[in-house]
């Protein structure tokens, strides 16, 4: 009896162990839905940066993520790396929709800081209605 | 006698042979060839090679579990991922396990003109940077192409042209500077243009 009861405990102690890992994750949707234009949104919405540009807080943020409703346009979708450094990442395809996510720690990165704010950019063209997000797992 | 035997038996070898090829095109959509589908069905990637970073990633991206690596060129791997209810995500990054998935990209279901159509013949994972002041430059560019593109070209301002294949319904130029100003064009394998635009569009206000 003792034997079923301690599988029992241990089973549930690791299904526990697997959802608390799960439900772990970390989701900042730091700007958005809006439009990202030229001018949207404002300068100065992320810290010492230009219109039409917007930022989480440092972190150390694994993804890099915008969400793209109605496209336009092209918008950067990556990371600051440092403070005042360029905004780098890949860009979206004009007219495609869908949701575009962008790892820390991919090869454009060299070196690939992990301690990063997440960015989104408008990049060129008309706007896009758009989400962007930060996920740490 | 004999000659009616085998009269009859090489009739029987060709039916059984067209029914078979018929079961084979009816397999791939009754041989009428879409040349904009991504026909590439690429290798399986079990989920024994996909470590806890890679399911994140497609955790956060919305996509599915099967994992097709289409190609790798030039040190990139090409992913198609396809869901269980048909939808389909595609990603760029490397064979190695922990580290398959640099960028990933799902599009909206259904959505007009959607990767890969006539209208839409390449999905670009171009890479870019801004500065502070709102500058910006493409850094590097890699993508996929629907099976009617044989090559692809970056067409710069001053008049000179790089181009690569498509191979495996992919393509990579790597790491590769391009002003504004640059098209970025689709060519079939009769070297005609099936789609041209700003690779880096103009800024409106």
């Amino acid at each position: 009896l003792i034997r079923p009861t301690a599988t029992l405990i241990l089973c549930a102690a690791i299904a526990a162990l697997a959802l608390a890992t799960s439900a772990s994750a970390t989701q900042n949707n730091y700007w958005g839905f809006n439009y990202i234009t030229l001018n949207n949104p404002p300068a100065g919405t992320c810290p010492s940066r230009s219109s039409g540009e917007a930022c989480s807080g440092f972190n150390y943020w694994d993804y890099s993520q915008v969400q793209i409703n109605s496209s336009y346009g092209q918008v950067l979708y990556g990371f600051e790396k440092c403070t005042g450094c360029n905004w780098s990442g890949f860009f979206t395809n004009p007219g495609q929709t869908g949701t575009y996510t962008i790892i820390w720690n991919a090869s454009i990165y060299n070196p690939p800081f992990h301690y990063n704010k997440a960015a989104c950019s408008y990049f060129g063209g008309g706007e896009s209605y758009v989400q962007c997000r930060a996920y740490i797992f | 006698m004999k000659r009616r035997a085998a009269l009859v038996l090489a009739i029987a070898a060709a039916a059984a042979t067209a029914a078979v090829a018929a079961l084979v095109l009816a397999g791939q959509g009754g041989g009428a060839h879409d040349p904009f589908a991504v026909s590439a069905s690429g290798t399986a990637v079990p989920s024994s090679e996909l470590a806890a970073t890679d399911s994140h990633a497609l955790s956060a991206s919305g996509a599915g579990s099967d994992v097709r690596l289409l190609a790798t060129r030039d040190a990139t791997s090409f992913y198609k991922i396809l869901d269980s209810s048909g939808n389909t995500c595609y990603a760029v990054g490397s064979p190695t396990k922990g580290i398959r998935f640099h960028a990933v990209f799902c599009g909206s279901p259904g959505a007009a003109d959607a990767f890969p159509s006539a209208a839409t013949p390449l999905l670009m994972f171009p890479a870019g940077e801004v500065d502070s002041s709102g500058a910006r430059v493409v850094t590097g560019l890699w993508g996929l192409a629907a099976d009617k593109v044989a090559r692809v070209e970056i067409a710069l301002p001053d008049g000179s042209s790089r181009s690569t294949p498509v191979k495996g319904n992919v393509f990579a130029f790597g790491t590769t500077k391009a002003p504004a100003g640059s098209e970025i064009i689709a060519r079939d394998a009769s070297g005609t243009e099936i789609m041209r635009q700003p690779l880096l569009m103009t800024a409106q206000s």
